[in-house]
C-alpha cells in the first residue's frame, strides 16, 4: 500500500464524483455538468495540480499504486475541462461539433493505432 | 520563402460550388483522383513484426485494403476480398495472424497472399491454386506512412509522386509515438472538411473564444507547388502575443513544465524546438515564434504539425456529402510517456486538438447544406487560403487527364 501524501487529501472530497478513470466518462460527466459546477471543480483542484504530478511521477507510469490513480484521474479531469472553463465558459462547445459523435478509437484495446492506454 | 503565385488572379480565385455538390464530379474524384492516386493508409511501424496486419475500408471505392507485413518483413496490401465469392478474409480491424482464412467456405491464403488450403479442391476442376491468390495492391512507405495505389499499373512511383521532395519525408519518417485516434462521420463533401484545415485565416472568426490571435494572419503567405504533386502546399503560423486574446490557461502552463509538447502556445523559454530538422519543408521562416505547420497532400490528407507532435487528418469520402473524418495525433519525445506529467503534457494536446476541432468540424454539415441554395455558384479563396486554391487545381488537373 503506498502511502497517500498528506498535501492531496484535500482533494479526497472531489474523488467519488469526478476521478473518472476514462476520457468517455470524464468527456460526458463534463457535458452534464453546469460551467459553474465545472469552475469550482477547476479552482478547487488547480493549486494541486503540481503536487498531483511531484506525488505520482515518483513513480513509472504503468506503476503507480492504485490508490494514488484517483488523483491522477482528477488531474486528467481537469485536462479536460480546461478549455471548456477558460474559453468557452461553457460544458459544451457553443455552435461546436457534437462530441457525442466523435469516437475516441484509441480506447478500444488493441485498437487500430496502437495507442497504449493508461491506466 | 519563395512565392510562386503572384496576386491574386480573380479568374482562378472562384471556384464552382458544384465541385462540392455534384454527384457526377463526385464519381469523377473517386474513379480519376482517388483510384488513380496514392493513397496513405498507416504508419510502417504499427505493424513491425511478420503476421502484423491492419484493414482500411475505402468507403466510397468499395474497397477493403489488408496491410501486413510478411514472413520476408515486406509489407504488401491485398484487396480484402476472398477470389472464391467475395467475401472478407481478414475481419477485424488489426493483430497478427499466421495467414488469412475466409470464414465462408474456409479459403486459406498466407502473408504473401498465396492460397494455401481450398477445402474440396477436386470439385474445382481447372482452378489452380496459383490462380487463387488474394488480388496484391501497389504499396510503398513514404516519411514511414504506408500508401497503396489502386491503379494496376501506377503512372508514378510513390517518391516519384511525392514531390517537391522539400525534406517532408525525413521529419515524418522518425520514430513518432501513435497518441491519439478520434473518428467522425460527417455530412458534408469531402473537400470542405479539408479546405478547413489548411488555412489560418479562420483562426480570428471561428476560433474566436478559443484560439484567437495565436496564429498570426497578418504577415504569413502560404507556400504553394504549381510544380508539384502529392505535395499541394503549406502554410506557417506564428504566436504573436502582440494580438494573442487568449493567454496559455493555467493547467496549460503547468502541462508544459511537465512534458514537451504543445498545442498553439508559444514554448517555455529555454525550451527548445523540436525535432525541427526539415528547414526545407517545416518552419521555414526561421522565427522564434513559429507554432504551426499545416499541409495539404494529395488527395485527402491534411497535417498539423507542431512542436514535439503533429497530427494527420484523413477526409474519407463515403458520398458527395458525407466523409469520414479520421484523426491521428503523434507525439517525439518521449517514446512512451515515462510518468504522469508526461502523460498529463500529451493529453493536454489531445484534449485540445479534440475541442478546438469540434469548432473546425462545426461550419461543414450546415455550409453543405447551402450549397444548393442557387444564387451564390462560386466560392472565393483569397492569397491566404492560396493551399485550398493549389489544391482545386491539382485535383482537376486529375479529373482532366483522359
Amino acid at each position: 500500500m503506498a502511502e497517500i501524501p498528506e498535501k492531496l487529501r484535500p482533494l479526497d472530497i472531489f474523488l467519488g464524483e469526478w476521478a473518472l478513470s476514462s476520457e468517455s466518462a470524464r468527456l460526458a460527466k463534463r457535458q452534464q455538468s453546469t460551467y459553474e459546477e465545472l469552475r469550482g471543480l477547476h479552482d478547487a483542484v488547480l493549486p494541486y495540480l503540481r503536487d498531483i504530478m511531484a506525488c505520482l511521477n515518483a513513480y513509472p507510469l504503468y506503476e503507480i499504486p492504485a490508490e494514488l490513480k484517483p488523483y491522477g484521474y482528477l488531474a486528467l479531469m481537469l485536462a479536460d475541462i480546461d478549455l471548456a472553463v477558460n474559453r468557452w465558459r461553457s460544458p459544451t462547445i457553443p455552435h461546436g461539433f457534437s462530441l457525442n459523435r466523435v469516437a475516441p478509437l484509441h480506447e478500444k484495446p488493441n485498437n487500430v493505432f496502437g495507442v497504449k492506454p493508461w491506466p | 520563402m519563395n512565392k510562386p503565385e503572384e496576386g491574386l488572379a480573380p479568374a482562378r480565385a472562384k471556384i464552382p460550388i458544384e465541385r462540392y455538390s455534384s454527384d457526377a464530379h463526385f464519381r469523377k474524384e473517386i474513379e480519376k483522383l482517388f483510384r488513380r492516386t496514392w493513397l496513405n493508409i498507416c504508419r510502417a511501424d504499427r505493424i513491425p513484426e511478420p503476421g502484423d496486419y491492419i484493414v482500411q475500408d475505402l468507403y466510397a471505392l468499395d474497397v477493403s485494403v489488408i496491410i501486413v507485413r510478411g514472413t520476408d518483413k515486406r509489407i504488401r496490401a491485398f484487396y480484402n476480398m476472398c477470389p472464391h465469392r467475395g467475401n472478407r478474409v481478414a475481419m477485424d480491424q488489426c493483430g497478427n495472424r499466421r495467414g488469412f482464412k475466409c470464414l465462408f467456405h474456409g479459403w486459406t491464403y498466407d502473408l504473401n497472399g498465396a492460397c494455401v488450403a481450398m477445402p474440396g479442391e477436386k470439385f474445382f476442376p481447372g482452378v489452380e491454386r496459383s490462380d487463387a491468390r488474394l488480388v496484391e495492391i501497389h504499396s510503398d512507405v513514404w516519411g514511414g506512412f504506408v500508401h497503396i495505389n489502386l491503379e494496376e499499373n501506377p503512372e508514378k512511383t510513390l517518391v516519384e509522386y511525392m514531390v517537391p521532395q522539400n525534406g517532408l519525408d525525413g521529419y515524418l519518417e522518425q520514430t513518432w509515438y501513435p497518441n491519439f485516434h478520434y473518428q467522425a462521420e460527417v455530412n458534408c463533401n469531402w473537400k470542405l472538411m479539408i479546405d478547413a484545415q489548411i488555412e489560418f485565416y479562420h483562426f480570428d472568426a471561428l476560433h474566436e473564444a478559443s484560439l484567437a490571435g495565436a496564429a498570426s494572419v497578418r504577415d504569413h503567405i502560404p507556400e504553394v507547388f504549381p510544380d508539384g504533386d502529392g505535395i499541394i502546399g503549406h502554410t506557417e503560423g506564428y504566436f504573436s502575443p502582440e494580438t494573442a486574446k487568449h493567454p496559455p490557461t493555467d493547467v496549460q502552463m503547468i502541462a508544459q513544465e511537465q512534458g514537451n509538447a504543445v498545442y498553439f502556445n508559444p514554448l517555455d523559454e529555454g525550451k527548445a524546438k523540436q525535432p525541427i530538422n526539415a528547414p526545407n519543408a517545416i518552419a521555414m521562416s526561421g522565427r522564434d515564434d513559429w507554432i504551426a505547420d499545416s499541409y495539404s497532400l494529395l488527395p485527402h490528407i491534411v497535417l498539423l504539425i507542431q512542436n514535439n507532435n503533429f497530427v494527420i487528418q484523413r477526409a474519407w469520402p463515403v458520398s458527395v456529402n458525407k466523409t469520414i473524418w479520421d484523426l491521428q495525433g503523434f507525439s517525439f519525445e518521449p517514446q512512451p510517456p515515462s510518468n504522469f506529467g508526461e502523460f498529463f503534457n500529451l493529453r493536454m494536446v489531445q484534449y485540445g486538438q479534440r475541442d478546438v476541432l469540434s469548432e473546425d468540424l462545426s461550419t461543414l454539415e450546415v455550409t453543405q447544406r447551402n450549397l444548393g441554395a442557387g444564387p451564390i455558384r462560386n466560392f472565393h479563396f483569397s492569397e491566404q487560403e492560396g493551399v485550398l486554391r493549389q489544391l482545386q487545381e491539382r485535383i482537376e488537373s486529375y479529373l482532366a487527364k483522359p
